[in-house]
């Protein structure tokens, strides 16, 4: 009782680290250029949702100051992971900018396919 | 001057203003590689004017848009950032110089390669002057996006491949730093270092777990990032497949700003003792010495020019890392110096690699046999570099590596300095025969090359004078190093 007591307390947490490890796995197994990148948004989010619940409390208030105001959620994470979205995404279109350029290039998507291309190209130069 | 306070902040602000103005003007050439270029010569006197700063008066702190700490950021600006800062700012001069006389011809977009190269520089800055956690973060983020872009700005096939893979595994390094901050922010409730310090000092024996693993995935983040064997597989391909100017800024300055993020994170934030109670010192020195010997055997097997100098980055980096892990006072001037050494012998090996390339076509060894007759000045500087390289006294390596040896025998380890010995040997085998066979090889087809004209050969014979000079003088460098090494012991 007390474990899953333990971990309905911590439940954001459990999920954020789950969905953190199915993205790590996915970025890392996946010979799809695109899947990859789905992996890195989803690990992202992961950490988002992890530091996004660091501030969150049962019950908690948006922090705006009235005067009969109860328990706050602490806004600072939110703030940060604000900043940390807009990173993901300028990683994200960047990224794939870089997958439209490398299929003009070897005309696939396989990581493994265009390393294969690559060092046949290596080869002959 | 009663306002040097900002010139830290200053240092960051004219590379960041500078790469916003730069895409505007695009049209006019002439204007922005004087704009570029001026950016870079600003940024490096107020660079100077922190260091002169520190050193007289010791850290500082310049706070941002005057919100006190800890509710705003500040930057804590210590002997370690004043010099890696400076550092960062000298080197920038000629490599941006260089990168000037060459974009045209290496790179297609001549505006967006300068953009680029001084948000990386800004973001560079920022690392290793800031006392805030997520700051840094911040910057971090910006470097890497701006290292990704100045690889792939080439637009070859091998360069986009490389920045890809350079991406991914940047990512997965931000994550975990990301995650580190997390867990240290969860415990402390604060961003800013010296604050998390304190409060580190009453609560991490209540949270231990939190602690170890902030610890393990900053070490895995920063350890990507700054290629510490075995996560460097990114590297060798990524620094070979870049312009020229990229290639020196990213195997010079770029790593080195991870790993100084790094100590500074591990020194200030958590302080020494919860890094000597975790098993954190063992595992940095079995990659550092890993990095350093399979590194330098990687680059004996190498047959093209600028891949080789990538895989001895990979060995340079583990003597840096090892300086820092064997703990000790002066393996960590040793460390410190080899930060700055080592970026004026691999910018000058880059650049007149660099050359060499452009001046030929030679790529591989095996084609620039006799090419040192033609290319006398160019294959000069190499020379330099490569002498430096295996520690040849006289040269800067030497007094890096003789800093690094006498800290490891200070620590009665003397496995390491055999192991920096083992090293010196392993460059002198696979460095040494390129030169010999360039100056005394057999001539080749390519009969036409010179040495290029006197503006593009000016930033590699700089970096080349900064080799013997630091090598016969080393004492022109060594008071800030030593205040930095004194300083993370408190």
């Amino acid at each position: 009782m007390g474990m899953i007591d333990r971990l309905g307390q911590n439940l954001y947490y459990l999920v954020s680290i789950i969905l953190f490890i199915i993205g790590f796995h996915t970025m890392l197994t996946h010979n799809n250029l695109i899947k990859k990148i789905m992996g890195m948004n989803i690990m992202d989010a992961a950490l988002f949702l992890f530091f996004v619940s660091i501030g969150y409390i049962q019950g908690g208030q948006a922090p705006i100051l009235t005067e009969n105001a109860g328990r706050l959620v602490n806004p600072v994470p939110s703030a940060l992971i604000l900043t940390g979205i807009v990173i993901s995404v300028s990683f994200t279109a960047f990224a794939l900018a870089l997958v439209v350029l490398l299929y003009k290039h070897y005309g696939t998507l396989d990581a493994d396919k265009i390393l294969a291309l690559r060092s046949k190209n290596y080869e002959q130069h | 001057m009663n306002n040097i306070e900002h010139y830290p902040v200053l240092t960051i602000v004219v590379l960041l203003a500078t790469a916003f103005v730069v895409p505007v003007l695009y049209k006019k050439q002439k204007l922005i590689t004087w704009l570029f270029l001026g950016a870079g010569a600003v940024s490096f006197w107020f660079a100077l004017g922190t260091a002169a700063r520190v050193m007289s008066t010791g850290t500082f702190a310049s706070v941002l848009g005057s919100w006190p700490v800890p509710f705003g950021i500040e930057l804590q600006v210590d002997a370690l950032g004043a010099f890696t800062s400076l550092v960062f700012a000298t080197l920038a001069l000629p490599i941006f110089w260089h990168a000037a006389m060459t974009a045209k011809k290496e790179v297609g977009s001549v505006s967006g390669y300068f953009t680029l190269l001084l948000l990386l520089t800004a973001a560079l800055h920022g690392i290793v002057l800031t006392g805030d956690i997520f700051n840094m973060f911040v910057f971090i983020e910006i470097s890497s996006l701006a290292a990704v872009a100045i690889i792939a700005i080439k637009l070859t096939k091998e360069s986009i491949e490389a920045s890809f893979r350079y991406l991914v595994l940047s990512a997965l390094g931000s994550g975990g730093i990301l995650f580190a901050i997390a867990l240290i922010f969860m415990i402390t409730g604060h961003l800013n270092m010296e604050f998390i310090y304190e409060t580190l000092l009453s609560t991490a024996g209540h949270y231990p777990l939190n602690v170890t693993t902030a610890i393990g995935f900053m070490l895995v983040g920063f350890g990507v990032k700054a290629a510490l064997f075995p996560l460097h597989v990114w590297l060798p391909d990524a620094h070979s497949n870049a312009p020229t100017a990229s290639s020196a800024i990213l195997s010079g300055l770029v790593v080195k700003a991870y790993i100084v993020g790094f100590i500074r994170l591990v020194y200030l934030a958590f302080g020494t003792e919860i890094f000597l109670s975790l098993p954190l010192r063992p595992i940095l020195l079995t990659m550092a010495t890993a990095a350093i010997l399979i590194g330098s055997l990687f680059a004996l097997a190498q047959g093209d020019l600028k891949r080789l100098l990538a895989f001895s980055t990979v060995a340079q980096v583990g003597y840096i890392f090892l300086g820092f892990a064997l703990f000790g006072e002066r393996a960590l001037q040793g460390a410190f110096l080899h930060i700055l050494n080592h970026a004026l012998m691999k910018g000058a090996l880059f650049l007149s690699a660099g050359v060499i390339i452009q001046q030929t076509g030679a790529k591989k060894l095996s084609q620039i046999s006799g090419l040192g007759r033609r290319l006398p000045i160019t294959f000069g500087v190499f020379t330099i570099g490569v002498l430096s390289m295996i520690g040849i006294p006289g040269f800067a390596g030497f007094v890096s590596k003789l800093y690094l040896a006498l800290g490891a025998l200070d620590q009665d380890l003397v496995p390491f300095a055999i192991v920096i010995l083992i090293s010196s040997l392993l460059n002198a085998v696979y460095y040494l025969p390129i030169i010999t066979n360039a100056f005394f090889g057999k001539d080749t087809e390519l009969q036409g090359a010179a040495d290029p004209p006197w503006p593009t050969r000016l930033p590699m014979l700089i970096l080349g004078g900064g080799v013997v000079l630091l090598g016969l003088y080393p004492a022109l460098a060594l008071p800030l190093v030593r205040q930095a090494a004194s300083l993370l012991f408190r």
